[in-house]
């Protein structure tokens, strides 16, 4: 198991310098100079070029920058924006506890919901179950910025019960202000937790030792609580960790439309104004939360069935 | 072939469904008409002031300033509007448009290329210490040093040097006569700020972390990037005629405009300038406050590339003939705004009075005249038909999107071939930061907005020489030259007034700039509040006279 | 590190609506191809039909609703929504097209050779696609926008390379499953080469899983060039497609009119619930082929 553990690590280090090199090689072979910005209202000296080149490590060979941004980055120093002259670590930090917020309210809801519509759907099929299926179908196929745009639409500027933007202060008002982007995060992804609860409780409802339970007078909410919604928790884990990286994308499309300042509109931001240091470390930050979370949920699988580990080794 | 249709008519039940309620909603809108009908578009000189101190102001600005540093960031209006708050320059324009003394309690010129200020006693910054002339040199020659490459540079081009000859006295040396230099002390180039807080912050001055460290009315609190910024009430200011009376002030940074315009009918921001045109309507309709229209010199224009086809006269004329201004004007700014004749509005000659500045404008030719086929036989006769001319712009400023477009149109009316280049807003930028990017993007036409911060219409005027670094197009007229010239080394205000107007003359005639629009200044302002200027132009401490109504 | 623990048998497929067994037993595929056949129709012949120039503005009339005129109204510039939906639905469609058909070739390619040839050449694969695995699409596509600028092109190269792995690691799965089964070793004794019998027998076999996870992948990429679009990357004005129309007519939503948002919102909820349902109705009748 140990051993376990540490191979995925390694492999996701593996990967995360893979993934590294890409992001850094991509965006410094991009057209345009990084500098413009500084430079936009005008007053390019050569020498005020020059110290700015300086600044930024823009004057050495691209492997010498590589090797600052990756050395760097391990003491905890990202670099700095060029947009704002700060340091990219904090940029980071103020605008990742925002994103970080509505991430795990989008993922509450996500679970709720999903759960509470996939019980029911199993619990009533028929006319239920189906329309909630269609309802669910539809929902995955709705992108974050449709439904963005539509909960704008019809419940902040329409009926006015929530705001259009910003994060808000103070925890019930944060509440409130990231209610609908969470929504509009979660609709996505509601169908697939639905899907999957359902079908782990339809395969646990029939199961002998649920009717033995129920025969022995044990209460329905009971045996829904201990054995049948235990059972679907791991599929519905491994779902959340194989789509968190679409997820965390997709907070780029919400955050932008109802103006809340997390690491997606400031990625977002940057790549239109070309600040570097800011899309490099953002882009890494999100692949290794994302591979993190597949390493998790392996781990999880191989804990849960040995077996498994075994077959995939075969498989490789 | 048995097709269920229950999915399909779900789906088509619904968008029809749909379409009625969002058809119905879109047929109560009326097409714009002209907001003057309204009797909506009126300009407010002045607000009434405010009767006392409010414990705090949150304000609303187009977008993050990305730097407060004036040598980088002078001519972007959200720093700049922070930084107003903030910071002080030698003199204040007032609301007439005339110099008063602010950090500069006079000035003497022994000569026609000196000028002597003695500056105010008992000022201090933010942290405490006080001004002395060397903190003004410092502030001033740095827009000289090529290594800090200051955005306001050309406003020194003649200034030899600038020394302290007195603990309260700086003198400043020119090469030639100049007097808009004096003028320029009023804007952004006249910003003093401490030296040791230059020293210590060096390159990261003006950056979030940094902030500034100024005389003004408030002081710089704290950034938070993405955010907001946080000003204090600098209770040591040193006007006591005008002393601060927000104790907080908070400028907020909606990154969306509609979010921005959403605050503000909701109450949730208290206020701000320069809200977009198409919002006008919103505001007006608003409870939580009022929309006012106040003076300003705000126009747009399209930039021509002289070194393309545009570089022939009758290209231009026929462009400003067959534009669509009043239809631009109701695309871009919701009818909120008027047809300008030059590419300044007539608020530019404000200093000389308001009816003077009125008849001046008036007796411009008049671009609100379409003759497309004039101008078809202009282009017949420069022999360039179907020839490419391509339109530049960027999509973060919607305002320019609508003159692209108008000018898209009114190109393609007169035989032309209009292709439209969308640029990001750093290769935007570069248009009028490089001297080269218009020809190496092979781009002939783009938008501008112009303000004219100081009071004097030389400031404007003196772009359209041929060496001016604002000369984005190139033009270039050796007699245009001499006028300016004649006007810098003019030292009486009229005269050099009524010499602008025969550059606004050949400005008008040679469309240099093809102008469009002219805008007024929007201020919303919740009604718990009073006091604030009616328009941003200037600039003085007009923050600390907010407070409550 | 995998994206997704493969059962032993039927490869599982990325199933954005968890199969459909609800509908009847051809029902999700017709009507999912039904969808997607009108989708497809409007946006090749639509524009040809209905000749209204999407991007000519008319201000005087802007955000005027349902109009004999303008049978769906105009957005903020005067411009007809119908035209720009239309033109916008060929753009919209394009990019994704484009983009599955180079992923599912490229991933045909390297599924097959990795299955095949197994060994260190898998392994290198296995290495290669775990690290696109580890980039989100959206991501990938965004920082490729960042680094090549405006246009299709580079969110389309994008997409490609994310959507690659899926269809590598399924034709891999798929193809190692096959590769033992006794049939295949009658060519092998006939004489016939590997390549032959991969590309002859094999691939025909597996085909029909692959054009299935296919089609629900295109859903999957009209959605993200969609949400790209809609942030400003993409395909630049003032060409319409269907994302920056949604981006556009926020505007006007303020303004109190829906239908500029509206309307592209629902051609891509309809065009991405049309290739969602077509390609798992014939993943379910493949399943069941194969079970019955």
């Amino acid at each position: 198991m140990l051993w376990f553990i540490v191979r995925r690590s390694l492999g996701f280090l593996a990967s995360l310098f893979l993934v590294s090199i890409v992001i850094f090689g991509m965006i410094h072979f991009a057209p345009g100079d990084p500098l413009d910005l500084i430079f936009e209202g005008g007053g390019r000296t050569p020498e005020a070029e020059a110290a700015m080149r300086a600044r930024y490590h823009l004057d050495k060979p691209i492997i010498v920058q590589y090797w600052y941004w990756l050395s760097d980055m391990v003491t905890g120093d990202f670099g700095r924006s060029i947009a704002y002259g700060q340091k990219v670590s904090t940029l980071i930090l103020s605008h990742g506890s925002t994103t970080l917020a509505l991430v795990l309210y989008t993922m509450v809801i996500i679970v709720t919901v999903g759960m509470v519509f996939g019980l029911v759907s199993a619990r009533y099929p028929g006319i239920v179950d189906r329309s909630l299926l269609v309802v669910t179908g539809v929902a995955t196929a709705t992108p974050p910025f449709v439904a963005a745009v539509i909960l704008i639409g019809v419940f902040a500027l329409g009926l006015g019960w929530f705001p259009t933007f910003g994060e808000g202060d103070g925890l019930l008002d944060q509440l409130h202000h990231m209610t609908l982007p969470a929504v509009a995060l979660a609709v996505a992804y509601v169908g697939m937790i639905a899907r999957v609860t359902r079908m782990s409780v339809m395969d646990e409802l029939a199961r002998p030792h649920v009717e033995v339970a129920r025969l022995r007078g044990v209460g329905e909410a009971t045996i829904l609580r201990r054995h049948v919604l235990r059972n679907a928790i791991p599929p519905i884990m491994t779902i959340i960790a194989t789509r968190l990286g679409s997820l965390i994308g997709g907070t780029t499309v919400v955050e932008t439309a109802f103006g809340i300042s997390g690491l997606g509109s400031l990625l977002v931001r940057s790549v239109a104004r070309r600040d570097f240091p800011v899309i490099q470390a953002i882009g890494l930050l999100i692949v290794a939360v994302f591979a993190v979370a597949l390493i998790l949920v392996d781990i999880l699988h191989a804990r849960m069935d040995p077996r498994l580990t075994l077959s995939k080794a075969r498989q490789r | 072939m048995y097709l269920p249709k229950g999915r399909r008519r779900l789906i088509a039940g619904s968008v029809a469904l749909a379409m009625l309620a969002a058809g119905c909603s879109a047929d109560n809108e009326d097409s714009p008409t002209d907001p003057s009908e309204d009797g909506a578009f009126q300009i407010t000189e002045s607000l009434p002031p405010a009767s006392g101190p409010v414990e705090s102001v949150t304000w609303t600005v187009s977008s993050e300033p990305d730097q407060l540093d004036p040598a980088r960031r002078a001519r972007n209006i959200p720093s700049e509007t922070v930084r107003a708050a903030i910071c002080e320059s030698l003199w204040r324009i007032t609301p007439d448009r005339k110099l008063e003394p602010a950090l500069a309690v006079s000035v003497d010129s022994p000569d026609p290329t000196t000028f002597v200020y003695q500056l105010r006693e008992g000022v201090r910054f933010n942290d405490g210490t006080e001004m002395t002339a060397d903190d003004v040199v410092a502030s001033l020659s740095r827009h000289l040093d090529p290594e800090v490459g200051s955005v306001v540079a050309d406003a020194f081009k003649n200034v030899e040097s600038i020394e302290a000859t007195g603990p309260l006295e700086v003198t400043v040396t020119l090469s030639k006569p100049d007097y808009l230099f004096n003028q320029q002390m009023a804007g952004e180039a006249g910003r003093v700020e401490s030296a040791a807080f230059l020293h210590e912050a060096g390159a990261d001055y003006g950056s979030p972390d940094f902030g500034l460290n100024c005389t003004g009315p408030f002081k710089f609190e704290h950034w938070e990037v993405g955010n907001s910024i946080t000003l204090v009430r600098n209770d040591d200011y040193w006007d006591d005629d005008n002393p601060p009376l927000a104790e907080r002030f908070t400028f907020i940074f909606p990154t969306d405009g509609s979010a921005r315009i959403n605050a503000l009918v909701a109450g949730e921001i208290d206020g701000g300038y320069n809200v977009p045109e198409g919002a006008s309507r919103t505001l007006l309709a608003a409870d939580s406050g009022n929309l006012y229209f106040g003076p300003g010199t705000q126009a747009y224009s399209m930039i021509a590339n002289q070194s393309g086809i545009l570089g022939d006269i009758r290209v231009r004329r026929a462009i400003s003939l067959a534009l669509d201004r009043q239809g631009a004007i109701t695309a871009g700014f919701d009818g909120f705004g008027s047809v300008a004749r030059v590419p300044i509005g007539q608020y530019a000659w404000a200093a000389l009075g308001l009816d003077r500045a009125e008849e001046i404008y008036q007796s411009l030719p008049d671009t609100a005249v379409r003759d497309v086929e004039q101008a078809r036989e202009l282009i017949a006769e420069a022999g360039v038909e179907g020839s490419e001319i391509v339109i530049a712009y960027t999509p973060q400023v919607p305002q320019m999107v609508a003159l692209a477009n108008a000018t898209f149109a009114a190109v393609e009316e007169i035989g032309l071939v209009p292709v439209m280049l969308e640029m990001e807003r750093p290769d935007f930028s570069r248009l009028t930061a490089s001297p080269t990017a218009k020809d190496e993007a092979g781009v002939d036409l783009w938008p501008i907005a112009l303000r004219q911060p100081l009071a004097d219409p030389l400031e404007t005027f003196s772009i359209w020489h041929t060496d001016s670094v604002y000369n984005h197009g190139d033009y270039s007229n050796p007699g245009y030259d001499a006028l300016v010239e004649q006007a810098l080394a003019e030292p009486d205000d009229q005269a050099r007034a009524a010499l602008t107007v025969e550059m606004a003359e050949i400005i008008a005639e040679d469309l240099p700039w093809i102008p469009i629009s002219v805008t007024a200044y929007t201020l919303f302002l919740n009604n718990r509040l009073a006091g604030a200027p009616a328009t941003i132009e200037g600039l003085g401490p007009w923050a600390g006279r907010i407070g409550t109504a | 590190m995998t994206a997704s623990p493969a059962t032993p048998t039927l490869p599982r497929l990325a199933r954005p609506l968890g199969g459909a067994r609800f509908l009847g037993k051809h029902t999700a595929m017709l009507v999912g191809g039904g969808i997607v056949a009108c989708v497809i129709l409007l946006a090749v012949f639509g524009p040809l039909l209905y000749s209204q120039d999407p991007n000519h503005m008319d201000f005087g009339n802007s955000l005027s609703g349902p109009s004999p005129q303008h049978p769906l109204g105009t957005d903020g510039n005067g411009r007809d929504l119908l035209a720009r939906l239309l033109h916008g639905g060929r753009l919209s469609l394009v990019g994704p097209l484009a983009a599955i058909t180079i992923a599912t070739v490229v991933g045909i390619g390297l599924g097959l050779l990795a299955a095949w040839y197994g060994g260190l050449l898998d392994s290198l694969l296995q290495r290669l696609l775990d690290t696109i695995f580890a980039i989100p699409g959206i991501l990938l596509a965004i920082l490729f926008a960042a680094s090549f600028g405006r246009g299709l092109t580079a969110p389309v190269a994008a997409m490609a390379i994310a959507f690659t792995p899926f269809i590598a690691q399924l034709v891999r799965s798929a193809t190692l499953q096959e590769k033992t089964k006794p049939y295949l070793d009658a060519y092998r004794v006939l004489g016939f080469s590997e390549l032959w019998i991969a590309a002859r027998r094999l691939l025909p076999n597996i085909a029909p899983v692959v054009l299935a996870q296919a089609t629900i992948n295109l859903g999957y990429a009209v959605m993200v060039l969609g949400s790209l679009s809609f942030l400003g990357f993409g395909v630049p004005p003032p060409d319409p497609d269907w994302g920056r129309m949604v981006a556009e007519g926020q505007e006007a939503m303020q303004r109190g009119a829906y239908l500029p948002s509206l309307l592209p919102s629902l051609a891509m909820i309809v065009t991405v619930v049309g290739f969602a349902l077509l390609g798992e109705g014939f993943a379910d009748r493949l399943a069941r082929r194969e079970r019955g």
